[in-house]
C-alpha cells in the first residue's frame, strides 16, 4: 500500500489559565505522541468520545495548527516546513468535510461562489472556466446544476453537506479529512452522503481520514480504524479486526455501548464507571485506567502502556492484553 | 370520558400559526400508554414528535402555536381541558420531563440541590431541609457519587452525563406515573448514553414507572422500548410492538429507516431518496408519498388511515399505508 501521509509522534499541547493568580499554566495535552499513515485510496476511521482530541488531530494534519511535536510527511516532505507555493500546493491536496452544514457554508455567497472560490484563489482552472466546472463539481455530489445562484438557506441540511463535499472536492485534492460529516444528519439523509463520499472515493481514488462517534457508520465506511482516549491512541486495526476482536477494554466497552437496532440482539454490557477525565488532569499510569474494569493496580499505574503490535496489524495499548 | 390507560391521546393537532402559513406539525395523533410500559416515539427532525410530547403537557410555546383539536386523558381527566393551576399539580409532579440538554434545562445561578429541592417545597409543601435531604437520597439512586457535597455544586461544575443525572433525579423527585424523556441521551457520548440508559431501565423496573421516550436513535428503541410509534410529517406511519417493528415493518418509510442503516458486512446502503417535503407544503394524499419506492396514484390523491393489521402473534400492529388497506 502507497502511504498519501504519515504523522509521525505528533503531539499538541495547549497551555490554560489556571486562574488570575495561578503562576503555572496547567497544560492540556490535546493529541499526545500520535503516529499513523493514511493509505492511498482508502478510508482510515477515527473514533473517540468528545474532548479525546480527534478535531486537533484535523487541524494538525491541514497545518491550520502548529504542533508541539512531531511531524507530517506529505510528498517527502514535512508539512509544517513549507512555504509559499509548495505550502499552497499542499493546502489543494489536502481538504476538508465538517461537520455543520450550516455554519461552515458563508450565507451571503450563492452555490457557485461557494464552490468557485478555492479555484479562483488557487487559480487551477482560467476564470472563465470557473462555473463550467462548478457545474460539474455540482453534478457530481448530486446537486441540481441550475441551483447554482442559490443560497445555502434555501437548502436542506444534507443538500447544504454535499455542497461541503463539492468544495472540497474542486481543487482535485489526494486526501479528505471528514470531520463528523454526518453526524448533524438524519439516518435517511446519513445514508445518502455516506453513499455519496464512497462512490466519489471510488471515482477519485481519495484517501479519507473519516472522524465520527458513531462506531456503526465508522465501521461501515472504513477499512481501518483507530481509536482515541484522552488524546492517545489506545487501538489501531483493521476494520474487521478492531470490531471482532477488539483488544483494548476502552474499545470493547465503545463497542458494547453502542446500541444495536435489532431488539433480538442480546450482548453483554460493559458499563463503564463515571465519566471521561479532564484531560487537564488524566489519571496516573494508563490513561483509561480511572475507568477500567479490568485495571490491576500494581501494572497499570506506573506508566501509561506504549502501542504495541499486539497480533499482526493489530496495535493496542495495554498492559493485560 | 375516562380511559382504562394511564395515558390516551385523541385527534391530537398542534399548529403553528408562523406568518408564511399554518405548520401543522402534528396532524391528528393517537397513542396510548399504560402503567409501566415505555413507548418510543422515533422520527427525524421536524416530524412532530417533540411537539407531541410538549403538547401532552401544554408547554407548546403559545403564540405561534397552538393545540387545536385533541383530547389527552391522564388518570381519566383531560388535560387539554384542564384549567392552568390544576395543570400545574400536574407537571413535574404526576408527568415529569427529561430534556435533551441538560446545561440549558438547569439554572445557572442555583446549586443542584435546591433546585431539585424546590419541586419537593412547590409540589409536597416539604420544609427545605427536610427536602434538601431527599434531594441527597435521589442523587444517590440516579448514582451522583458522593451526594452530599454535590448538592452544593452549580450545574456548570458537573460533567454533561452529571448534568442529565441531575435531571432525571429532578423528574423522579415527586415520584412521577410518567416521564417524558425527549432524546434524553443525544448530547452525550456512547459510553455515557449506556449509562443513562441503563439507570432508566433500573428506574421504571424498581419504580413502576411509564417512560414516554422520545429518540431520533432506531438503537435505543430497540433496546429500551417495547412499543413504538414511527412519525412522519405529523402523523403515525406505524404502530407496533419493538419486536414486530424491526422483524416486519410494513410501512415502506420504516422499511427505509430500517435499511438506511449502517451494518456490518459493509454493503452499500440503501437510502430513502430524496428529502422530507416542507412542513408549510405537504403533498396531497399520503405524506410519504414523495419519497416511497412502491408510490401509485391512489397514494398521491388521497391519505390512508392508520389501521390494524394484525400480524401473526402480535397483538397490535397499526399502519398507515394504501399496500396494506
Amino acid at each position: 500500500m502507497e502511504q498519501v501521509l504519515e504523522a509521525i509522534h505528533l503531539k499538541k499541547i495547549y497551555p490554560v489559565s489556571a486562574g488570575m493568580f495561578s503562576r503555572s499554566p496547567l497544560f492540556l495535552k490535546a493529541v499526545d505522541d500520535v503516529s499513523f499513515a493514511l493509505e492511498k485510496g482508502t478510508t482510515l476511521g477515527l473514533v473517540g468520545e468528545s474532548g479525546c482530541g480527534k478535531t486537533t488531530l484535523a487541524r494538525l494534519l491541514l497545518s491550520l495548527e502548529q504542533p508541539n511535536d512531531g511531524k507530517v510527511i506529505f510528498n517527502n516532505h514535512n508539512i509544517y516546513e513549507l512555504k509559499g507555493e509548495q505550502k499552497k500546493q499542499f493546502r489543494r491536496q489536502v481538504q476538508i468535510i465538517f461537520q455543520d452544514p450550516y455554519s461552515s457554508l458563508n450565507p451571503r455567497k450563492n452555490v457557485g461562489s461557494i464552490i468557485g472560490e478555492p479555484l479562483l484563489i488557487h487559480k487551477t482552472v482560467p476564470r472563465s472556466e470557473v462555473s463550467s466546472r462548478v457545474m460539474q463539481l455540482m453534478d457530481l455530489v448530486g446537486l441540481q446544476k441550475d441551483q447554482i445562484t442559490r443560497y445555502p438557506h434555501e437548502f436542506s441540511s444534507g443538500q447544504r453537506q454535499r455542497i461541503g463535499i463539492a468544495r472540497a472536492l474542486s481543487l482535485n485534492p489526494q486526501v479528505i479529512i471528514a470531520d463528523e460529516p454526518v453526524s448533524a444528519l438524519d439516518v435517511s439523509i446519513q445514508a445518502q452522503i455516506i453513499n455519496l463520499l464512497q462512490d466519489i472515493q471510488n471515482r477519485m481514488n481519495l484517501t479519507y481520514l473519516f472522524i465520527s462517534h458513531d462506531l456503526h457508520v465508522v465501521r461501515h465506511i472504513s477499512h481501518r480504524v483507530m481509536v482515541m482516549y484522552l488524546g492517545k491512541l489506545v487501538e489501531f486495526a483493521s476494520n474487521e479486526e478492531l470490531y471482532n476482536n477488539p483488544l483494548h477494554p476502552y474499545t470493547e466497552a465503545l463497542l458494547s455501548a453502542a446500541p444495536v437496532p435489532d431488539p433480538a440482539y442480546t450482548k453483554k454490557r460493559i458499563l463503564l464507571k463515571g465519566d471521561l477525565p479532564t484531560p487537564l488532569n488524566p489519571p496516573r499510569g494508563c490513561i483509561f485506567s480511572s475507568r477500567c474494569p479490568i485495571m490491576k493496580p500494581d501494572i497499570c499505574l506506573a506508566k501509561h502502556p506504549p502501542l504495541e503490535e499486539k497480533q499482526k496489524g493489530h496495535f493496542a495499548a495495554c498492559y493485560l492484553k | 370520558m375516562s380511559s382504562s390507560h394511564l395515558l390516551e391521546i385523541r385527534n391530537l393537532k398542534t399548529c403553528f400559526y408562523l406568518r408564511e402559513g399554518i405548520a401543522r406539525a402534528v396532524d391528528g395523533i393517537d397513542l396510548t400508554i399504560d402503567r409501566g410500559e415505555t413507548l418510543a416515539l422515533v422520527g427525524e427532525s421536524g416530524c412532530g414528535k417533540s411537539v407531541t410530547a410538549y403538547s401532552i403537557l401544554r408547554l407548546v410555546p403559545s403564540p405561534p402555536g397552538k393545540i387545536v383539536d385533541g383530547e389527552i386523558f391522564f388518570e381519566g381527566e383531560n388535560l387539554l381541558r384542564l384549567p392552568e393551576k390544576k395543570l400545574r399539580e400536574i407537571r413535574g409532579n404526576k408527568i415529569s420531563m427529561v430534556f435533551q440538554d441538560p446545561l440549558t434545562s438547569l439554572n445557572p445561578v442555583f446549586r443542584i440541590g435546591m433546585q431539585i429541592a424546590e419541586m419537593l417545597q412547590v409540589h409536597r409543601n416539604k420544609r427545605k431541609r427536610e427536602a434538601l435531604d431527599y434531594s441527597i437520597e435521589l442523587l444517590k439512586d440516579v448514582g451522583i457519587p458522593s451526594p452530599e457535597q454535590r448538592i452544593y455544586d452549580y450545574p456548570h461544575q458537573m460533567s454533561g452525563g452529571m448534568r442529565q443525572r441531575v435531571m432525571i433525579a429532578m423528574a423522579l423527585a415527586c415520584e412521577p406515573q410518567l416521564i417524558i424523556a425527549d432524546e434524553p441521551t443525544t448530547a452525550l457520548d456512547v459510553t455515557v448514553q449506556a449509562q443513562i440508559l441503563d439507570l432508566l431501565r433500573h428506574l421504571k423496573q424498581t419504580r413502576d414507572l411509564a417512560l414516554l421516550l422520545i429518540t431520533h436513535d432506531l438503537g435505543i428503541v430497540a433496546e429500551t422500548a417495547q412499543n413504538v410509534a414511527v412519525m412522519y410529517a405529523g402523523r403515525i406511519m406505524e404502530y407496533t410492538d419493538v419486536a414486530t417493528l424491526f422483524q416486519s415493518p410494513l410501512n415502506p418509510y420504516t422499511q427505509g429507516l430500517l435499511l438506511s442503516l449502517p451494518r456490518s458486512g459493509g454493503k452499500r446502503l440503501t437510502p430513502i431518496k430524496g428529502v422530507v417535503p416542507p412542513i408549510l407544503n405537504l403533498p396531497l394524499g399520503c405524506k410519504f408519498s414523495t419519497r416511497c419506492p412502491y408510490v401509485f396514484e391512489k397514494c398521491t390523491t388521497e391519505e390512508p388511515a392508520l389501521i390494524n393489521k394484525q400480524g401473526a402473534g402480535a397483538k397490535r400492529h397499526l399502519v398507515r399505508c394504501w399496500l396494506h388497506q
